[in-house]
């Protein structure tokens, strides 16, 4: 197993009375992508920033390089890149002044590489902050986090402002720099489109609680989608290991999502004595199916 | 990286830093100027003395712009959270030791410069310096930034605590040569230090456990969820104090003083600024498609009544003043035409406001274009001192700040 670059065990986090995180446990190895998926509200973003020491979790832990998230050195920060679910950039400066701003604060700053970046993103430097569209403020975002070439990017929900065109080239930037240096990436996003381009294992949570954790071929290899029939009714719930996902569709007919390696189709099959039509899923259909 | 590098950043070039002190200084060399001279109404020199005092204004104005953007990035820093992960904004809280340092230099060099050279002027030098710096530190600048920074909850929560700079200012104006000012402008700089000292050492207190924000949230002014009552008392409480402070300062000569008597108008209602909840209801209604009928109503019941209540406040604070034998009627009816007008074009720039999706700003320059002009038309038809001294300064004045604004203006 590759070297940790982001761990976290047993993170709880309660926001008012709410409790947003519970029990989380997560890794995340060097020049891996992981998209972490999830309903509106399910954690997420407080996830993320319990990961980088930007919330405070009420149990567990979490590091990063091997350092508390809480109490991380400027060395280690200046391997990461973060790009917040809404870029609050400060007011009263256009992108330029703030991409000078930054290449001060950020000792691995390459100008070159901003550069082409702001280039190839066409983010409009000229223009000041609080003048620029949610979508020209993410790109702008994505820059000041890239620049530096971090080790560990962090994305918050990056591209949801972001016209196709301009999510296609995002994509292909963090893929390069992925295959350039190994650039780990943890993103957090709603379109799954972006999770079967980019990531190579997938995360879901689910109020609070991290459902699975995967690597994405093996997850398309392993898990089917199952429709299961017979002619007597089938339990309203199923909880049973293998079983991810469980959806009755009408009298004695449901859908689950399986996973072949803890619990093969023959056993589900004699369990129920039902027929059961079993075909892979794609990343998205896996998503929507789990999370239903 | 050096860390002085890092420091810089904080707040933009060591020469930066320079000119808000510099500035200061000029102003009020400049209104000492003016004052001491004492030039006949309608003189070149008076117009040269006016000018000065003017570009020294300008200059103080662009400090201020600087100073809200070293805010900008002080606040991004502890309030962003892309920018808090970066390590050469978070471990490097201390260089924001500029900004602060920067304003508590302002203060002292202003007073003092005013103190030492103008005793013999009854310490009036020291308190038109001072009462520039003041008003950049409390009436402008610290507010807006320390919301930010302090996470005020609310924009109208400002209005309570826009009152509080006048009191010691109006305080310190009866202490017979300046000292009170003096003795003020020391307390103010070590306060804004200790403030800052404060700031950054909450900043760099590590979390404790099960907080769900940063400890430095916790830091911030009485949140006071207030009422209508509580914003009214202090919008009231601010019109009255700032009424004071133009009526009984000695200095306030009529016609050398205008510019300076519109930006104290001007930083009251920054401070209680309503059109945040006069205007929100009112764009999202334009912009649901309500015709201009359909919205006078609106606008009589959300930016008028409001706009009335001032108006009426201002009176009776005049009154008030005027019975305790504070201010003289004309000087009071004058500077209350002032406020109602300036009051309703502020209404009226709420009309311009949603007309434009680019935001409030067009209308609200405007607005203080035509203010200043009709400001100015009024002066003369009053015959009040030099009129045509006076129209040349409102001229100016609104021509530069049309001109700052002109692209702006996209009706």
């Amino acid at each position: 197993m590759n070297d940790a670059v982001i761990e976290a065990h047993w993170l709880r986090c309660t926001l008012g009375d709410r409790q947003v995180l519970r029990d989380v446990s997560l890794r995340v190895g060097a020049g891996e992508t992981l998209g972490l998926v999830g309903r509106n509200g399910a954690g997420k973003t407080t996830l993320l920033r319990c990961l980088l020491g930007l919330a405070f979790p009420q149990g567990g832990e979490a590091r990063v390089f091997g350092e508390s998230a809480t109490d991380m050195s400027p060395r280690a920060k200046a391997r990461l890149g973060y790009v917040a679910q809404n870029a609050d950039l400060p007011a009263m400066h256009t992108g330029e002044q703030l991409l000078a701003l930054i290449a001060e604060w950020q000792p691995r700053w390459d100008a070159v590489w901003a550069a082409q970046l702001v280039e190839r993103l066409a983010v409009p430097l000229q223009t000041r902050t609080e003048k620029m569209s949610a979508g020209e403020l993410q790109l702008l975002a994505l820059v000041l986090a890239l620049g530096h070439r971090p080790d560990l990017l962090v994305l918050d929900e990056p591209v949801a402002a972001l016209d196709p065109v301009v999510r296609r080239a995002v994509a292909a930037i963090l893929a390069e720099l992925q295959a350039e240096r190994g650039t780990s990436i943890v993103f957090s996003t709603h379109i799954l489109s972006d999770l079967e381009r980019l990531a190579t294992h997938v995360a879901v949570l689910e109020d609070g609680v991290l459902g699975l954790q995967r690597e994405v071929d093996a997850l398309k290899q392993d898990v089917v989608l199952c429709r299961i029939e017979r002619q007597t009714p089938l339990p309203s719930m199923l909880q049973c290991a293998g079983v991810l996902s469980w959806r009755l569709s009408g009298h004695g007919a449901a859908n689950a999502l399986v996973d072949t390696t803890q619990l093969p189709l023959e056993h589900l099959r004699d369990e129920f004595g039902a027929a059961i039509k079993a075909r892979r899923v794609n990343m998205e259909e896996f998503v929507v199916e789990y999370l239903r | 990286m050096s860390s002085m590098s890092v420091r810089y950043a904080w707040w933009g070039p060591p020469w930066q830093i320079g000119m808000v002190a510099t500035s200061a200084l000029l102003v009020t060399v400049a209104q000492i100027g003016v004052q001491q001279s004492r030039p006949a109404p309608g003189s070149l020199s008076q117009l040269a003395a006016i000018l000065l005092g003017l570009a020294a204004m300008g200059l103080m104005f662009w400090s201020f712009w600087l100073l809200g953007r070293g805010m900008q990035r002080l606040s991004a820093v502890v309030g962003a959270d892309a920018i808090r992960v970066m390590p050469g904004a978070a471990h490097n809280l201390g260089g924001a030791a500029w900004l602060w340092c920067a304003l508590a230099v302002a203060v002292v060099a202003s007073a003092g410069t005013a103190f030492v050279f103008d005793r013999d002027g009854g310490g009036q030098g020291a308190r038109i310096g001072l009462t520039f710096v003041w008003l950049a530190c409390f009436g402008g600048a610290l507010p807006t930034s320390l919301k930010q920074v302090l996470a005020v909850p609310r924009a109208d929560d400002r209005s309570w605590f826009a009152v509080l700079p006048f009191i010691p200012l109006v305080a310190a104006w009866q202490v017979p040569g300046g000292w009170g000012v003096l003795l003020l402008a020391v307390l103010v700089a070590a306060g804004v230090c200790w403030q800052f000292r404060m700031l950054i050492r909450r900043l760099e207190r590590a979390p404790t456990a099960g907080e769900s924000r940063p400890s430095w949230r916790r830091f911030s002014l009485p949140a006071v969820k207030t009422g209508p009552v509580v914003r009214a008392l202090g919008r009231s409480g601010s019109i009255l104090l700032g009424m004071l402070l133009i009526t009984t300062a000695p200095w306030a000569s009529y016609t050398h003083d205008m510019p300076f008597r519109l930006y104290i108008l001007l930083m009251i209602f920054y401070g209680n600024d309503q059109r945040g909840m006069e205007l929100a209801g009112l764009r999202l209604r334009w912009l649901a498609g309500l015709s201009r009928l359909q919205l006078i109503p609106l606008v009589l019941r959300q930016a008028m009544l409001p706009a009335a209540t001032d108006i009426a406040v201002a009176a009776l604070a005049g009154a008030v003043l005027h019975a305790l034998g504070w201010a003289e009627a004309k000087e009071l009816s004058v500077l209350w035409g002032q406020f109602v007008l300036m009051r309703m074009a502020f209404m009226l720039s709420s009309l311009c406001w949603i007309d434009t999706r680019s935001g409030w700003r067009p209308g609200r320059y405007l607005a203080y274009l035509c203010v200043f002009c009709v400001i100015a038309l009024l002066d003369w038809l009053w015959g009040a001192e030099p009129a045509v001294t006076a129209l040349l300064i409102h001229a100016l004045a609104a021509v530069s700040v049309g001109a700052m604004r002109w692209r702006r203006l996209a009706f």
